[in-house]
């Protein structure tokens, strides 16, 4: 197999907390290729963001590998981790709260650029004509460049995320629910905008969100999470068409549509809340809430290959 | 059928802030009978909550209702006195707001909030009537009456939205505004907190007026839908005459078009260009005919009359013709 541009292996993130350990992201391995979408999506509180959070360092990994083209990223120095952010961006889910409301629009693109070593620091004039090429690219009309943040609604304000993330020219983006804060409207030219960069400059994404709509638009691959735990993990067209998980069948069935068709279905809801993640018992951590729970799911939990390139912790959810 | 439970005619709703006058409500007239269910569907600032606030007259003092009428049960709300207006909110007409987190009080636990309602509207009950009461509510909504003397941080997102849904309740109203009741929730929690408001609707008899931007929430729990659009409705009828996918406005072909279908592998979505026009000038004609696609002269002079057929009732120009001399 072609190596990925980002792969990770058996990573892991607890927190301390006064309760004791919390175990947020636990034993993930996913492999993504140039050019493709990882999509990762769970409820809230089941760690995709942590994970998108520690594949970028942001958060220090509690153990496993994170390889960026082949090596390790955990174990990179502070000036080799400069280096690869470069090529490994993120766009954070509240447009609102992510961008400084004193600086100008110009400023805000331009920040980026700022960190760059000085042998490649552009001049003013290069600065001024690399923002302005990439708010073209973002659909960004140039005169928005003295504006500030609260002038603009929230679609524009999350092209202005984007923005940040592509001046660097990266080659991978964990998008942390950019759209979730978006209008329905707004949301589907945001997503056609992701899709347009991912063609143009063969982008990696790693698309974080609990819309599956959203998610099986754009990825190529989907990871389902429930409490820190991957679930399933299978390419985008085998998740939708045969979910093997009892979870990933239930939040499939959730799902609203406007398909009339489809309104008296059977329902099959599943019942109580997300429990603690703090101290997990071994085992399934999604069996309180799982009909078809047994003894044997307090055994270990661990993703078989079911069929080829589809992974499942569990296949009660087949009918 | 059944008598029109709530009516608005041709209300007009402004917030006269320092620096304009900002038209929030262009004329929105509704329907909606006994023990029915209405979706309202618009976008941010369409104008959704603006209409429920002034249902239960409780717009931020900048807010003036303009013209038009509400009436409920067939007395005209807008002249009643404030005092009138108490016996109604949280008795025979509530509503349920769109943050749990934030519309709850935080020093006073679960029960005695569930309570206060009790206290507020049925004095005449004993003090373990009351408590009785509260403890049935808590059951009905999924928490086990013991945790009634916790506080609401002690519970998740879902339990709080459950307690403010047995607030909202437990004086069994007539009507129920539900504001967005689940966009702060997770799909599994949403569906499950939807299956017990249509339960309790089928208990009751509540009407309900469910504000969301989600069209496939209505589409599976509502009975009608009346789409909003810059203050104005665009588009009603039942369920079925709007996602028939037959005569729809533009607006409502173009929501329908940003979802990305889940049964389809599809490449692009198909967004509605444009933004929504600023609320500071009302609009002459059409408020959507800047963003619409099939736009003619006459959308941007004349307001379209509507066109209705059946239970189904559009307003927009594109069905002049078809109006065939009524």
């Amino acid at each position: 197999m072609a190596q990925a541009l980002v792969e990770a292996v058996d990573l892991c993130k607890y927190f301390k907390t006064p309760k004791g350990l919390l175990h947020a992201v636990e034993n993930v391995n996913f492999r993504i290729q140039e050019g493709k979408t990882l999509g990762v999506v769970g409820e809230s509180g089941c760690g995709k963001s942590t994970l998108g959070r520690t594949v970028l360092r942001l958060h220090k990994a509690t153990s496993g590998k994170v390889l960026y083209e082949g090596k390790d990223i955990l174990s990179f120095s502070r000036s080799e981790m400069h280096n690869v952010h470069r090529n490994m961006q993120m766009i954070f889910q509240d447009p609102y709260s992510s961008l400084d409301p004193r600086m100008s629009i110009r400023a805000l693109i331009g920040e980026p650029l700022s960190g760059l070593p000085r042998s490649e620091r552009l001049s003013a004039a290069e600065e001024k004509e690399k923002v302005d090429a990439i708010m073209q690219m973002c659909g960004l009309p140039l005169h928005y460049a003295n504006m500030y943040p609260h002038e603009l609604d929230g679609g524009m304000r999350q092209r202005v995320g984007l923005a940040r993330a592509m001046v660097l020219g990266p080659r991978f983006i964990v998008c942390d629910e950019p759209v979730s804060a978006l209008d329905v409207s707004i949301q589907a030219q945001i997503l056609n905008l992701l899709m347009d960069l991912q063609d143009e400059h063969k982008l990696s994404y790693m698309f974080i969100t609990h819309d599956l709509a959203v998610v099986r638009h754009i990825s190529d691959d989907i990871m389902v999470m429930y409490m820190g735990q991957v679930v399933e993990y299978a390419p985008s067209h085998m998740l939708f068409s045969s979910p093997m998980h009892p979870y990933t069948v239930a939040l499939l069935n959730s799902i609203p549509t406007i398909d009339l068709s489809r309104r008296g279905r059977e329902r099959i809801t599943i019942h109580g809340e997300i429990s603690s993640p703090v101290n997990p018992a071994p085992g399934c951590r999604f069996a309180p809430r799982c009909p078809y729970a047994t003894e044997e799911c307090r055994n270990e939990h661990k993703l078989v290959e079911v069929e080829k390139g589809h992974f499942a912790a569990c296949t009660k959810g087949v009918k | 059928m059944s008598e029109n439970l709530l009516e608005v005619k041709d209300l007009h709703v402004q917030y006269n802030t320092d620096d304009a006058v900002v038209y929030a409500l262009n004329g929105v007239s509704l329907n909606l009978k006994e023990g029915e269910k209405l979706g309202l569907v618009g976008e941010t600032g369409a104008g959704k909550t603006t209409l429920a606030l002034s249902v239960l007259r409780l717009l931020p003092k900048v807010g003036q209702i303009a013209s038009g009428s509400i009436s409920y049960k067939g007395e005209e709300l807008l002249d009643k006195p404030e005092s009138y207006m108490l016996g109604l909110r949280g008795r025979r007409v509530s509503m349920i707001f769109q943050d749990p987190m934030t519309s709850l009080n935080p020093v006073k636990s679960v029960g005695d909030q569930i309570r206060e309602v009790l206290d507020l509207h049925f004095p005449q009950l004993t003090k373990e009537a009351k408590n009785e009461k509260v403890d049935q509510m808590l059951q009905l909504v999924g928490i086990p009456a013991s945790r009634k003397n916790e506080f609401p941080h002690q519970f998740s997102g879902g339990m709080k939205q459950r307690v403010v849904i047995a607030m909202a309740l437990i004086s069994q109203p007539e009507l129920l505004l539900a504001d967005e009741p689940t966009t702060a929730l997770d799909v599994t929690i949403q569906a499950q907190i939807m299956a017990l408001m249509g339960q309790l609707k089928d208990r009751f008899n509540t009407a309900v007026l469910l504000i969301t931007h989600d069209l496939g929430l209505v589409a599976e729990f509502c009975d009608t839908v009346a789409v909003i659009y810059s203050g104005c409705i665009v588009e009603s009828g039942t369920v079925e005459d709007i996602f028939s996918g037959k005569n729809n406005h533009p607006y409502t072909k173009g929501l329908i078009g940003c979802i990305p279908d889940l049964s389809k592998d599809e490449d692009r979505l198909h967004p509605i260009p444009g933004h929504m026009a600023d609320a500071r000038t009302l609009p002459s004609g059409c408020p959507f005919a800047d963003r619409c696609a099939n736009a003619m002269d006459k959308c941007r002079k004349e307001r379209p009359e509507a066109f209705s057929e059946g239970t189904h009732t559009v307003f927009c120009h594109l069905f002049d013709n078809m109006r065939g001399g009524v």
